[in-house]
């Protein structure tokens, strides 16, 4: 199916493009807007991504529609990245590195399984750009702080505390709205 | 060495969907010079095709209140009580010719949204005045036909300025308010050279016989507009209701134009057996965005909103059976009666003229009802305004016109 896809595209069918653009797009809005929060913001990000897609799709070896899916969301995580670092909407809260280091790593966590996906992806939203960027290298798509340093210019104890406030934050929202909940 | 519940999240939000932000794919067709989406092209497509379906509704119920009054003996002597009131120092009877009561559309915003709803009430009656010997018998002949239909399809106020547009009042009166003695001719031209036309939707149908009017811009052939050329780049026939015209100027803004939306409501006068006169009124939307290259966030919409009426004529060719082949000619002249970038109005509102010539066929469905289709062509001078719209990207732009014709007895 999605390599048949796949192939029509690469001989530059129009229809297959249309297809794979309401196969996929759905999730790839939502991983955009994990990114973009900014509706336009998204809009732009999600189209240099889908040109990107189609015109990289000939060039593309494919090993089946898991690695497939892996590299349409990689293509807007990369775009959505792109266009954080080129609006230098990165802004960076420097903490006190030591506070996250002394964490309590056994702090209680948050019942995610009382709170929707909507609810989830609307609070990483709310995050603030360095916070939520780095999260979402870190747990979605499985980053090592050092590789997250490199690719945003930080130092990796910035992006290690970016990633410790960020689930402080969360995890507090979580809390409330599961609190709210009961 | 991630903590337990952060693999939960990640997890919660595999597979999550949103809703694309919108306009995305249009935005990517024009970046790749691709086809629009098919699917929500045929989602349009059905919208007119409700469209239609309600435009015939409406002409159907147009007749069924002819057919009804016609029987009515309380309008011949509504009729001839009124119609002696109005020519006091005329001892004798004046015939009066069918009234006729234009069906009108008011415009929606959203084409997608329609709603359906009968009226009666009165607009721009055609009345003659003859012989004043006339006996009574044959004002009770006369058809009054004092019904409409209307369409409204949630009407924007801009649609309600429009004169006739904003008589929606439900009154059921069987004279016209004003009547109009330069208008004559004999009983029974009056009462088989006239015909209505109902305009009413963008692209593929045309609810009218508004044929000298160049409707709605239906783009049999899309427009690439890069910085340098106009060229037509694919002659299929396609009935995309949007066209992506992606002007590179210089400072990078680029603009997208909608295809113009039109209706209206039109009149048709036979001349003879294969000359017509057309006129009518016409409402005009015209939707644009202009983009920021460099800063997508920057972005304007520009609604342009028309009001204009048509002057043609038309001549058929061949008829044979209930089908007829005809060619029309003609102009309209369009005020802009309202026009905002984004929530600012603009001060210039031009004046739009075109000229516009189209081939047409036209099958009878019944003795009263033609329904028709034109491919048509017009041409859009300049408005001399420093507005960009649809018009001046594409001055020369083909459309197909969709239309239904009522006959009147």
């Amino acid at each position: 199916m999605v390599n048949q896809l796949v192939e029509r595209i690469c001989q530059k069918d129009q229809r297959a493009m249309s297809e794979l653009y309401q196969m996929y797009i759905g999730e790839l809005s939502s991983v955009c807007y994990r990114y973009v929060p900014n509706s336009d913001d998204a809009k732009d990000v999600l189209q240099n991504s889908f040109v990107k897609i189609f015109t990289s799709i000939p060039t593309l070896e494919y090993r089946g529609e898991e690695q497939f899916h892996g590299w349409l969301v990689r293509i807007v995580a990369n775009e959505a990245l792109l266009f954080l670092r080129n609006k230098k909407k990165l802004l960076f809260t420097e903490q006190d590195e030591t506070k996250w280091q002394q964490a309590d790593i056994a702090d209680e966590a948050p019942d995610t399984e009382r709170i929707t996906p909507d609810e989830l992806h609307q609070l990483i939203s709310e995050l603030p750009d360095g916070y939520r960027t780095v999260l979402n290298l870190y747990v979605f798509e499985n980053y090592s702080h050092r590789q997250i340093a490199e690719l945003l210019g930080i130092k990796e104890g910035t992006s290690a505390s970016q990633l410790y406030y960020a689930k402080q934050w969360l995890s507090r929202r979580i809390k409330e709205i599961t609190m709210g909940k009961r | 060495m991630k903590e337990d519940w952060t693999k939960q999240i990640k997890q919660k939000l595999e597979g999550h969907q949103m809703t694309p932000p919108a306009g995305l794919w249009e935005g990517i067709s024009n970046e790749m010079n691709l086809e629009p989406k098919p699917a929500p092209k045929s989602a349009m497509i059905r919208r007119w095709y409700w469209a239609a379906a309600a435009a015939v509704l409406a002409i159907v119920g147009f007749f069924a209140f002819y057919q009804f009054d016609d029987s009515e003996p309380q309008l011949v002597a509504n009729n001839e009580q009124t119609a002696v009131e109005k020519t006091a120092n005329q001892p004798s009877a004046i015939e009066e010719k069918p009234i006729i009561e234009k069906p009108v559309i008011t415009v929606s915003q959203k084409p997608t949204h329609l709603a359906l709803t009968t009226r009666t009430h009165q607009a721009e009656p055609i009345v003659t005045e003859t012989n004043e010997t006339e006996s009574m018998q044959e004002i009770a002949e006369e058809n009054n036909l004092q019904e409409t239909t209307e369409y409204q399809q949630q009407e924007t106020p801009e649609a309600t300025e429009a004169p006739v547009l904003a008589t929606t009042e439900k009154k059921r009166t069987y004279l016209p308010d004003v009547v109009e003695p330069d208008v004559t001719s004999s009983k029974s031209e009056a009462t088989s050279k006239w015909s209505l036309g109902l305009n009413g939707s963008n692209g593929l149908l045309m609810a009218s016989n508004n044929y000298a009017n160049d409707m709605n811009a239906i783009t049999i052939s899309r427009f690439y507009n890069d910085a340098n050329s106009n060229g037509l780049s694919n002659s299929s026939f396609t009935s995309d209701l949007s066209d992506y015209s992606n002007s590179n100027i210089q400072n990078s803004v680029i603009s997208k134009h909608h295809l113009p939306i039109r209706f209206g409501l039109s009149l048709q006068y036979q001349l003879n057996p294969s000359l017509a006169l057309n006129s009518g009124i016409s409402y005009s939307y015209l939707v644009s965005d202009f983009n920021m290259a460099y800063n997508q966030s920057n972005s304007y919409t520009q609604k342009l909103r028309y009001l204009g009426v048509p002057l043609g004529v038309s001549w058929k060719l061949w008829q044979t059976g209930g089908f007829s082949l005809y060619l029309t000619g003609g102009a309209l002249i369009e005020k802009c009666i309202s026009a905002y970038m984004s929530d600012d109005k603009m001060d210039s509102q031009p004046w739009q003229l075109s000229i516009n010539a189209s081939a047409g066929a036209e099958y009878h469905i019944t003795r009263q009802f033609g329904l028709y289709l034109e491919p048509s062509l017009g041409y859009y001078f300049d408005d001399n305004s420093s507005i960009e719209h649809y018009y001046k990207e594409h001055p020369l732009a083909p459309s197909i016109q969709f239309g239904l014709r009522l006959y009147l007895k």
